[in-house]
């Protein structure tokens, strides 16, 4: 794959607005647009403010903010599909409505990516259907978020479908191949593996026999790998160690965005009298295309950025000639072209400094400790002592995700006993809630926990969903299998990797990396379908005509979420290969995105 | 008179069979086996008059209506159904998103295979749109039979009724086919959005009387109770914290600040909530520290060992996570000298103290190893010209010192 592919990959929001132009076009009046908070990062990324305002559109309102009395304007409210937004604007729009004598084509709902049947149904029952309320099905074509980085944008999948096992946005997957398939064509190989993902293989082959073909003969990917989050529950479950992986995990990153601004009343302490550590102001994006500094330093391992951050700052200085050397023409130049580029660049060396500053001070006293004990635990060693450190920092650190992660991570490797589980679920009631005490249905339903043997009673066996390989067989035999874990992980090289595995301090491989890997490199088949089988469903197409793989380029779709540990992983092995891997998915997490969607109260 | 002239064309019909011609063999059919279910005597019984012989006033059906006529009056009879569609294309358009419908569909067995195909889609708006249209058609253990038998479908329509907070059928959902695992997801679905403890407590109470016998697993329901006890708790004391620990950083916090308060109260709270050493000692350190009440720290997690007499750390937390808990609250030195002198472990005192930046007690330790280098590389670190850069000069060139380096 080369640069052309990339450029046709960042251009994909030309055609996301040329959608967007048909549905404002749709009524010719002036418009208020309404947006849902978590939409506009999207838009932002997509079109921007000054391009939404060519379209007659008079005000923009957040959906949380918008005034008690509204304008004669056409209203367009932008939601992603989720009832209970639905809900909200549906109530906001009959405070505005006369019942008796409602306006016509006035309200337009745009839902994302889906409207759903059911919503029809209920705007139905209130007699708000359609002249009175439009609802407006937009599916976004994949954001270009980063240098090989696509993303659905496409908040709560994991939890819709593998915790609830709502199968309503399932389809919005192979929407996005087919939508995909104009663009760089239809790869021909293709390897799937997982339940959701055979689900999403069957939904685009009817896609794309039944709906408008591409024209496009040739695809731009010598193959396609769709694959289930819960395949490898490990790869965001682990304590990431590069710097992208980090920022996500200290800052949260938003559709690429990375923006903290501290409130004016921080408190000293949290609720427990733990004192908090205080983040530094930040607001950038991670864009390696824009941002040179955080190009060098955005798939490094850890410990090495804020050395590299001042190597980086030491030759910025020597490039920095004094204006005692240069003649008045000279400097004139250098002001007009190299100052801009170093005052940026210095802007930008400030703002991750700031960055790695806040990773070290919130990580920095556990981050050891913690990456030693994820060692142990792929290396099947120490339970008692791995344990012992779940225990300790579920209190200590007064933090329900990292704790839940790390049991996750024990629950479905080292394996832990009834009395175990419900020591820590005792335990973790009582230090973040009672009203949590959902949670071990929650794990059981995501396969972190087997089920209670004594439930199989009548015919429950049809309902409770068979559980897959994954939980029952050994995870080491697996791993070892697809040689993830490598034996000696202190032997790692992290500065200058060529495992990788060091995006975790040298203990495990993604296998979307290792499943990678084995398709560049031309294994036969037969044994990757040996090693993958035990895993879950697999499919493999195409396999006669197009492999090995006829372009050394792969597009890999993970249904659930994705994280930047995995995209530090393919970027070294795009090096390593001299390859071209692109990595989409419904959004960008951690494993505390994934802890969020489990301790959700059920029904939200 | 009227009911007479009825019954007579009925009886006729019936004793003749009645058609125009013979080209319509259903239709005959269906009149001649009609009558086999018809006995004389029951027919006499069933209707009020006996047959009249009324032959002579009736005219040939011909000659009353016209062929076209009794047609669409039959017709009217007997429907034709509206146009049969095969399911799978039925699916197929709701797939992609091309007008269908669905009322065609009336056997169960129809039903069952409209289902059936609406989930090999695995499209949840496709399977949901048909469960809704089941749930219409048909009576709630029919319902509940079908659904129940196919995962996809289940969860689906689980799904929908969870996020209306429809609690009720959920839960007549869950027990119609014994589902007890998910059973308690209703009373947290249920009782979210309470803002009041009160309202909690009732909610939970009601829930334990109707549902506790479904719940299987006794460890959960200990938990209920667990969770039961602590909202009667918060009632009585008007509290409104998140969690147990919370709850006891509260009674800690208040207690220590008002003199001469009752410190039995939370160890009755850690006894009732069966509250972890861990948890327990954890919230102890940083309510003490917060209120920087030093004194009672160093009596809490010092004890004096009753063999050798000299004093150690006594606490369930680790001892390092101990004291660099402790020193996030800036504690004076002396406090962190006195517990780095209970640490029998040399080693993990010294390091503690180089962490926290005890350089005094880091000194006396290269000094008490006889670790001349080692002190001279850590002199190079402390401070320049601080009290304690010099007591390592002074104790580099002091010859009371065997250096063993």
């Amino acid at each position: 794959m080369d640069s052309k592919v990339q450029k046709k990959l960042i251009s994909l929001s030309e055609i996301t607005k040329a959608q967007l132009s048909k549905i404002l076009n749709s009524c010719s009046t002036p418009k208020d647009l309404i947006f849902d908070r978590n939409i506009i990062k999207p838009f932002e990324r997509i079109c921007g403010v000054r391009w939404l305002k060519e379209h007659r559109i008079d005000k923009i309102y957040k959906l949380s903010a918008l005034p008690a009395t509204i304008s004669n304007n056409t209203q367009f409210y932008f939601i992603y599909t989720d009832y209970r937004s639905f809900q909200d604007v549906v109530n906001k729009i009959r405070s505005y409505l006369n019942v008796e004598n409602p306006d016509h084509n006035k309200f337009h709902v745009v839902i994302i990516p889906r409207v759903l049947t059911s919503f029809e149904y209920t705007l139905e029952e209130f007699g708000l259907y359609e002249p009175v309320i439009k609802l407006i099905p937009f599916q976004w074509f994949p954001i270009y978020l980063d240098k090989s980085i696509l993303s659905l944008e496409i908040p709560k999948l994991f939890r819709e479908v593998y915790l609830k096992k709502d199968l309503s946005l399932l389809p919005i997957f192979a929407k996005s191949l087919w939508h995909l398939s104009f663009v760089i064509g239809k790869p021909k190989f293709t390897l799937v593996l997982g339940q959701n993902s055979n689900a999403v293989l069957s939904q685009t082959e009817m896609y794309f026999t039944e709906l408008p073909k591409t024209d496009k003969h040739e695809s731009d990917f010598g193959g396609l790998v769709i694959i289930d989050r819960n395949i490898d529950y490990p790869s965001c479950l682990l304590t990431p160690a590069t710097y992208a992986a980090l920022i996500n995990e200290v800052y949260k990153v938003n559709c690429g965005f990375c923006e903290y601004k501290p409130h004016d009343d921080e408190a000293k302490y949290d609720n427990k009298y733990n004192p908090r550590v205080a983040k530094q102001p930040v607001s950038f994006m991670l864009d390696s295309e824009r941002d040179s500094v955080y190009n060098d330093i955005k798939d490094r391992y850890f410990t090495d950025v804020t050395s590299r951050l001042s190597i980086l700052t030491k030759n910025l200085k020597s490039e920095n000639p004094t204006s005692r050397e240069m003649a008045l023409d000279e400097i004139k130049k250098y002001v007009a072209t190299q100052l801009q580029a170093a005052t940026s660049k210095k802007k930008f060396i400030a703002t991750h400094l700031a960055a790695a500053e806040t990773i070290i001070n919130t990580l920095g006293h556990r981050f050891e400790r913690q990456i030693d004990t994820e060692r142990s635990i792929l290396l099947n060693k120490n339970k008692g002592e791995n344990y012992a450190f779940l225990e300790q920092i579920l209190t200590t650190e007064n933090d329900k995700y990292i704790c839940l992660r790390l049991f996750c991570l024990l629950a479905i490797t080292q394996k832990l006993t009834d009395n175990e589980i419900w020591n820590f679920l005792n335990r973790f009631y009582a230090e973040y809630g009672y009203n949590y005490g959902f949670l071990r249905s929650h794990l059981i339903k995501c396969n972190f926990l087997t089920p209670d043997k004594e439930i199989s009673v009548t015919n429950l066996q049809n309902i409770v969903t068979k559980i897959p390989k994954f939980t029952t067989s050994n995870f080491y035999a697996t791993a070892n299998k697809l040689k993830q874990i490598p034996n000696n992980p202190e032997k790692i090289n992290l500065k200058s990797p060529t495992c990788c595995s060091y995006v975790y301090g040298g203990s495990y491989i993604p296998i979307v990396t290792q499943i990678a890997a084995m398709l560049l490199n031309a294994i036969p088949l037969a044994e990757i379908k040996a090693k993958l089988e035990s895993l879950g469903p697999l499919t493999i197409k195409n396999e006669r005509e197009s492999y090995p793989l006829q372009q050394k380029s792969l597009l890999i779709y993970v249904v659930g979420g994705l994280t930047y540990a995995e995209v530090a992983a393919c970027n070294l092995l795009e090096a390593l290969t001299g390859s071209k891997i692109v990595l989409l998915s419904d959004r960008i997490v951690t494993g505390n995105d994934i802890m969020e969607g489990l301790l959700q109260a059920p029904g939200r | 008179m009227s009911t007479n002239k009825t019954d007579d064309y009925w009886n006729r019909s019936l004793s003749t069979g009645f058609s125009f011609d013979d080209e319509d063999d259903t239709s005959k059919g269906l009149f001649t086996n009609s009558t086999l279910t018809f006995e004389a005597n029951s027919i006499e019984s069933a209707f009020s008059s006996s047959p009249l012989d009324t032959d002579l006033y009736v005219l040939p059906i011909q000659t009353v209506i016209s062929k076209k006529n009794l047609d669409a009056v039959l017709d009217d009879v007997l429907q034709s159904k509206p146009a049969y569609r095969e399911v799978k294309e039925t699916i197929k358009r709701m797939v992609l998103n091309q007008p269908y419908n669905l009322i065609c569909y009336h056997s169960l067995m129809e039903k069952e295979e409209l289902l059936d195909e609406a989930t090999t889609t695995m499209d949840g708006d496709v399977i949901l749109n048909v469960v809704l249209f089941l749930l219409n058609t048909l009576n709630s253990s029919n319902f509940h039979r079908i659904i129940s038998k196919r995962k996809e479908a289940w969860h689906q329509y689980l799904s929908y009724l969870g996020s209306r907070l429809q609690t009720q059928q959920l839960s007549n959902t869950l027990l119609s086919v014994g589902s007890s695992s998910e059973i308690i997801e209703i009373f947290y679905m249920a009782s979210v959005d309470i803002p009041s403890v009160e309202g909690v407590l009732s909610k939970l109470g009601h829930f334990i009387v109707e549902h506790f016998g479904e719940i299987v697993s006794e460890r959960e329901k200990s938990v209920l109770l667990d969770y039961q006890n602590f909202l009667k708790w918060q009632k009585t004391e008007n509290s409104k914290s998140q969690s147990v620990t919370e709850e006891l950083t509260n009674l800690c916090n208040s207690t220590w600040k008002s003199k001469g308060a009752d410190e039995n109260k939370i160890i009755e709270f850690k006894k009732l909530m069966k509250i972890s050493d861990l948890q327990y000692e954890w919230v102890l350190l940083n309510t003490l520290a917060a209120a920087e009440q030093w004194d009672k720290i160093l009596s809490m997690f010092i004890k004096s060992n009753w063999l050798t007499k000299k004093n150690v750390i006594k606490s369930v937390i680790d001892v390092q996570i101990l004291l660099l808990g402790l020193f996030r609250h800036n504690p004076p030195k002396n406090v962190i000298i006195e517990l780095l002198n209970c640490i029998p472990d040399s080693d993990i005192s010294f390091h503690l103290a180089k962490q926290m930046k005890c350089y005094r007690f880091a000194v006396d330790s290269y000094i008490n190893q006889r670790d001349r280098l080692g002190l001279i590389l850590y002199k190079n670190q402390l401070p320049a010209q601080s009290e304690e850069f010099f007591y390592a000069e002074s104790a580099l060139h002091s010859l009371n010192v065997k250096w063993k380096n």
